[in-house]
């Protein structure tokens, strides 16, 4: 069976204009429908209309909402909706509402299409000359920072760090490198087959691991797993005034949170790079081996084939990736404003804009390198 | 040496283009006890932080010390900071340390004294506010007023001539709490430390305050001694103390009668 309604509503012509009366109780329960009443029912003329509360028993906050919605309905349709009686209980309510017919709603400000592109460009600039102070004062610290009278971090910070930011990450990084080897190797040695040269795809991982993927899928997993930390730690320590309060204890924030990470990750980022390159082979001399080519011939292949040049270039790009992603994790971290939920905006910002990033510098070097 | 150790001359404070507070005033002398008391969310706190050079004033300026924070050197800043205790009001204890490695902290930024005398003054900070056992705690494993404690200690682990604290006794029990003014008024007596600590406990500010400062709607409007404070008969002041619940706007009651001025019946 249905249930009940709580309230009524009726309507009647009171000598000088339509008067609706509600009944009963005006709640959660009843106050959609009683809405529905009223907006298939209110007139879109110009006329008056008195609204009965008289004999509400009972009126809640859903209620009041009602109303509220009911007045704005009318304004709407242009007809004057006027509270006739109130009835005690519903006063009361009301009153702790302070009703004033409407709810008070701060209008949202739209603002304009160049209103927002203006205010993004300053955003961004902030953004960026944030960026570049950041950059400066890490730099600073880490190369002043062991000679100053002042301490930064406590001692055993930076083994910590790399600690987190290196072996941690080294499991991840050999197998995944491991299997592009593979995935590498088995691709090239499919085409270089059809010309008899199946040997050269031993050249080709060799060089792609080096110069591209080494780095690149290095840089990418580091983002991922421990940029996305970094920027979690900072902006949570900052959500919470940890941050402040080193300050205010006479702490540089920058050179105690950011500097041991910058250690960290100029030590961490060439090591772990080279070894995926050396998984990345390694993971290429499994797959040749099964295609036919001895694995002492592939790595003798794949050892000729690198050029000092290829791993230079490779190992400062891995520097500079670690670089970007440690600065755009901390930037994000720092400028993180606010509560709890800001800080999984800032993590997943960090991760895709230093992921971008490295993706960007990755191709100027590539311009630089090879033209 | 001056005996004015903080000075806020018209100062207005903001977040990005809101303004907080407007035009305030406020001076901190040798010795004293200042309560800074309003409402929740009256800008209490970002004052406090502007007296420590963490939030730059829209205009105005702060002096700390006798020095104009204005454009000062990182260095020099720390420099005055390190004679400066601040409590924050969620305790700000860096999670990743063990409470006496956050005691700690300010001990070895500031000063060259052996490890185990650093460690002597720990254990004696982590007393004064009865923690000794949190010593080897992280600050995730202690209840709220534990690390509110533990981190006085730590802004007490230098002696400051200066003490700033945000809601000390903010959710301590009524015990704890009476403990930590009692605290507050020890440490006064017997370092001549300079306390400015915002409250707004009425017991607090009864059993401590020398001066109380009262913000209110974005300004400074009351600024004397306690006794003073309690006979005020500005309005927000008075309600303030007697605790009064905020005034039903008329507004409301009006328009609800503008509603019924039709027939002006109110059935009961």
């Amino acid at each position: 069976m249905e249930q009940p309604l709580h309230a009524t509503v009726e309507r009647f012509f009171d000598g000088e204009r339509t008067r609706v009366l509600v009944r009963g109780r005006l709640d959660r329960e009843s106050a959609p429908a009683v809405l529905d009443w009223i907006r298939a029912w209110l007139p879109k003329t110009r006329a008056r209309v008195g609204l009965d509360l008289g004999e509400v028993q009972y009126l809640d906050s859903a209620g009041v909402a009602v109303l509220a919605e009911s007045l704005r309905l009318a304004r709407q349709r242009g007809c004057r909706l006027e509270l006739v009686r109130v009835s005690e209980a519903a006063r009361r309510t009301m009153e702790m509402f302070r009703f004033r017919g409407e709810l008070e709603q701060a209008a949202p400000v739209r603002e304009g299409f160049l209103e927002g592109v203006g205010d993004g460009l300053v955003r961004w600039v902030e953004g960026a000359r944030e960026m570049l102070f950041l950059i400066a004062d890490t730099f600073y610290w880490a190369l002043v920072g062991p000679f100053a009278r002042s301490r930064g971090a406590p001692a055993g910070e930076m083994t910590r760090q790399t600690i987190l930011l290196g072996s941690r990450a080294f499991g991840v990084i050999a197998l995944l490198a491991f299997l592009i080897g593979l995935t590498l190797t088995l691709l090239s040695a499919h085409q270089l087959r059809q010309f008899g040269a199946n040997i050269f795809a031993a050249n080709l991982v060799a060089v792609a691991m080096a110069r591209e993927m080494g780095p690149m899928m290095t840089a990418i997993i580091v983002a991922g797993r421990s940029g996305s930390a970094i920027a979690a730690e900072i902006a949570t320590m900052k959500v919470t005034e940890e941050v402040d309060a080193l300050a205010a204890m006479g702490f540089s924030p920058v050179r105690f949170l950011v500097v041991p990470k910058l250690y960290a990750v100029t030590l961490t980022q060439p090591l772990l790079t080279i070894v995926s390159v050396v998984c990345g082979i390694l993971g290429g001399m499994v797959i040749a081996a099964a295609l036919g080519v001895p694995p002492q011939a592939f790595l003798h292949q794949a050892t000729g084939a690198l050029a000092l040049k290829d791993v230079s270039t490779g190992l400062l790009k891995s520097l500079v990736f670690g670089w970007i992603i440690l600065v755009v994790s901390a930037h994000r971290g720092l400028s993180t404003r606010g509560g709890a939920e800001e800080v999984g905006f800032s993590t997943t910002r960090s991760v895709v804009v230093s992921i971008f990033a490295v993706i960007i510098v990755d191709c100027i070097f590539s311009l630089i390198f090879y033209t | 040496m001056s005996d004015l150790l903080l000075e806020i001359k018209n100062v207005s404070l903001g977040y990005g283009e809101e303004i907080v507070l407007g035009g305030v005033d406020l001076c901190v002398r040798r010795g004293e006890l200042t309560v800074v008391a309003g409402p929740s969310g009256c800008g209490k706190s970002t004052l406090l932080k502007a007296a420590v050079g963490l939030l730059a004033p829209v205009s105005g300026s702060v002096r700390l010390f006798g020095v104009d924070l204005a454009g000062i050197s990182e260095d020099r800043l720390s420099g005055l900071r390190s004679r400066v205790g601040l409590l924050f009001q969620g305790g700000a204890l860096i999670n990743s340390m063990t409470v006496a490695e956050n005691v700690a902290l300010p001990l070895n930024q500031f000063s060259r004294l052996p490890e185990n005398v650093i460690d002597t003054l720990v254990r004696m900070k982590l007393g004064q506010v009865g923690l000794e056992k949190a010593y080897a705690k992280t600050p995730p494993e202690l209840s709220g007023g534990m690390r509110k404690r533990a981190a006085l200690a730590r802004s007490l682990a230098l002696d400051p001539e200066l003490l700033i604290c945000d809601e000390p006794s903010a959710g301590l029990d009524p015990v704890t709490a009476a403990g930590l003014d009692q605290l507050l008024l020890d440490l006064r007596s017997a370092l001549n430390m300079t306390l400015l600590v915002v409250t707004h406990e009425l017991g607090s500010i009864d059993a401590i305050a020398d001066r109380v400062v009262v913000i209110d709607n974005g300004g400074l409007i009351f600024d004397g001694p306690l006794a003073q404070a309690r006979r005020s008969d500005i309005p927000a002041v008075r309600d303030f103390f007697t605790r009064q619940p905020p005034r039903a706007e008329d507004r409301g009651k009006s328009m609800l009668e503008r509603f019924l001025k039709t027939t002006g019946e109110v059935a009961s």
